[in-house]
């Protein structure tokens, strides 16, 4: 009797998403806009992976001859100000725009989810605890809090995850509380307690993959935000540094030329407001997909 | 009510304890001697050991941080290093410069985020809600940043309209000029340099506002009581500002109170491109010098200001949803 219990539960568990990824996947394929996003996301991992055989030319290679030239001609969107392809500096930036995407999530998805879980199914001083801290972080405007995290360690690609990271895990702590909250009482849960689960089973194995929906949802929102902070930490000097090639950095050093080439800063500028737009085209779709309650 | 309220004074409390404590440690993150890294290589071990002393970092962690909070408590925010003035005077004398320009990005996105989500609730999917809403859409992807600079590259350096940079009079010092002597010049000429920061603070905000607002008024036109207000005779206008506009913007004012934070963090960096003299100059400035108590002083202010207006919209949101006030 216990074993069918058990097996239940987990049937339930091993199909049911399987079911729901197919359902939302059939949503999500007849929204245009989300299309939209995959496509332009589905563009950029491109761009970043075959950098090196889309440009014959190299981002870092300084040609002063060259310099500022416009876009058209030999080098097919122009050279900035020390004469290199700017083309070729737009697709390696993706590689560094993407990965600060990619890595902020995974740090801030693993310190929040872990944290709002603790604090959803533990309860208690716990609970009091880690959302008395989401509240304090939350105190802080975003790109402030970022800015001193960097401005304490020092520039670079490192530290401006470590800073990311710990400026969005609290959206991931709240959702991953709130979705806990709802199911701790759930027949389920008390049967796999009954069984013998301890809270670490339980959290991992009975509440974690409901919250999956939501989480995606937020790490596709969350890919946009982060990609677009690390661009305003470049832009302000304190993010990738030079001669690493990152949109915002770009825009940083090509603003000094925006009356006589202003084409340096509206290509990267174009490039993160296409990507950004691309991830929250996507985040959108997403929602509405895999979870309606969420819509706003 | 009341024990509503002095839950939330409660809980302001114990966030600010956390802003202190956050901000305090922020210094400690420095990898290595904070002191070196803030006069570099070349400082004599005398200068290290004075500095070390007046920040009092030669003292044990617990004794640093009770005396950071009870100088707090008084107001006081320690000097900077490299102006050598308190931290407390340079935040006043910066800080209403960021406060002039947040508060107009606030006004742009409340009127033109509440409008435009209003008409598109009303006409959904006619030609100004499609519009519209690719327009907000857009809004939230673009980085405040590169829209400045395409302002600057239309309205400054292609129309010649607006001055690209600095601001003119503080706007209370140019509306008192006009009021008193009846002189609009300053008025014309700090409002001319206030737009384009303004306007390019607020987009972001605008959008954001605007697509709330219209799923939220959508959401209530839908329900029962708005078709029985119709229903017993009211005028389209009457059904929408008595009865579903109270309604829709109960989840409004929360994220108009939110949006205080990413206008504050916004306002840095559209200070950076429209040379905006507010604290946001100062913070990259005092970064850039390794100034940490002046750092300190301005990420503890902002986070002091959006933790109190966090409570203003909380109180708020008490007396406007009846939810609330007769629990």
């Amino acid at each position: 009797m216990a074993d069918a219990t058990a097996l239940t539960a987990s049937a339930r568990l091993v199909v049911a998403p399987r079911s729901n990824v197919g359902r939302a996947w059939r949503q999500l394929r007849r929204n245009r806009a989300a299309l939209a996003g995959l496509v332009v996301i589905a563009a950029l991992v491109f761009a970043a992976a075959f950098a090196p055989l889309l440009t014959p030319y190299d981002p870092y290679a300084v040609a002063l001859e060259a310099r500022l030239q416009p876009p058209g001609g030999a080098h097919l969107l122009g050279t900035d100000e020390l004469g290199r392809d700017i083309l070729a500096r737009l697709l390696f930036g993706a590689r560094v725009s993407l990965w600060v995407g990619l890595v902020t999530v995974t740090l801030a998805a693993t310190i929040g989810v872990s944290g709002g879980l603790l604090a959803g199914y533990l309860g208690g001083l716990w609970d009091a605890v880690i959302m008395r801290l989401v509240d304090v972080f939350l105190a802080f405007p975003v790109i402030i809090l970022a800015i001193s995290i960097v401005a304490v360690r020092g520039p670079g690609l490192n530290n401006v995850l470590i800073a990311l990271a710990l400026v969005y895990w609290t959206n991931y702590a709240r959702v991953a509380r709130s979705v806990v909250l709802t199911l701790r009482e759930e027949e389920y849960t008390w049967a796999a307690r009954t069984l013998g689960a301890g809270p670490v089973r339980i959290m991992v194995h009975h509440l974690l993959p409901n919250a999956v929906a939501p989480l995606v949802v937020l790490a596709s929102l969350g890919m946009g935000n982060a990609i677009l902070a690390e661009a305003a930490l470049s832009f302000l000097g304190l993010g990738i540094q030079p001669p690493e090639a990152s949109w915002g950095s770009m825009l940083n050093y090509g603003m000094q030329f925006l009356r006589d080439a202003s084409f340096l800063t509206t290509l990267p500028g174009l490039a993160i407001f296409v990507t950004v737009l691309g991830f929250n085209l996507l985040g959108d779709g997403l929602r509405d997909a895999l979870d309606p309650r969420l819509r706003t | 009510m009341g024990r509503y309220v002095a839950q939330r004074l409660l809980h302001t409390l114990v966030v600010l304890f956390g802003v202190a404590l956050l901000t305090f440690a922020l210094i400690h993150l420095t990898p290595g001697d904070p002191v070196l890294v803030m006069l570099g290589q070349d400082a004599t071990p005398t200068e290290l050991a004075r500095l070390r002393h007046m920040l009092e970092l030669d003292q044990p962690l617990y004794v640093q941080f009770v005396n950071y909070l009870s100088r707090l408590t008084t107001g006081q925010l320690g000097d900077s290093i490299f102006q050598h003035q308190p931290v407390t005077r340079l935040l006043a004398e910066r800080f209403p410069a960021t406060l002039e320009l947040t508060v107009a990005a606030m006004i742009v996105a409340i009127v033109v985020g509440m409008l435009s989500g209003i008409i598109s609730a009303l006409w959904p999917y006619s030609a100004f809600d499609v519009v519209a809403m690719f327009v907000a859409l857009s809004g939230v992807a673009m980085p405040v940043f590169w829209l400045g600079m395409l302002a600057i590259l239309l309205f400054s350096l292609q129309l010649g309209w607006l001055p690209s940079f600095g601001r003119g009079e503080p706007l209370t010092d140019a509306v008192g000029a006009w009021v008193r002597f009846g002189d609009p010049s300053d008025l014309v000429d700090a409002l001319k340099h206030l737009l384009m920061p303004g306007i390019t603070l607020g987009a972001y905000s605008a959008a954001l506002i605007s697509r709330l607002v219209r799923s939220a008024l959508l959401d209530v036109l839908g329900q029962d009581y708005v078709r029985t207000a119709r229903a017993k005779g009211l005028r389209g206008f009457a059904v929408i500002a008595r009865h579903a506009l109270p309604n829709a913007l109960i989840p409004v004012v929360t994220v108009i109170g939110l949006q205080v934070g990413t206008l504050l963090g916004g306002a840095i960096i559209a200070e950076m491109i429209f040379a905006w003299p507010g604290i946001g100059r100062l913070l990259i400035q005092a970064i850039n010098q390794r100034d940490y108590p002046l750092v300190q002083g301005i990420v503890l202010l902002t986070a002091v200001v959006v933790s109190g207006i966090n409570l203003v919209v909380d109180l708020l949101y008490g007396t406007i949803n009846p939810r609330v006030r007769y629990g």
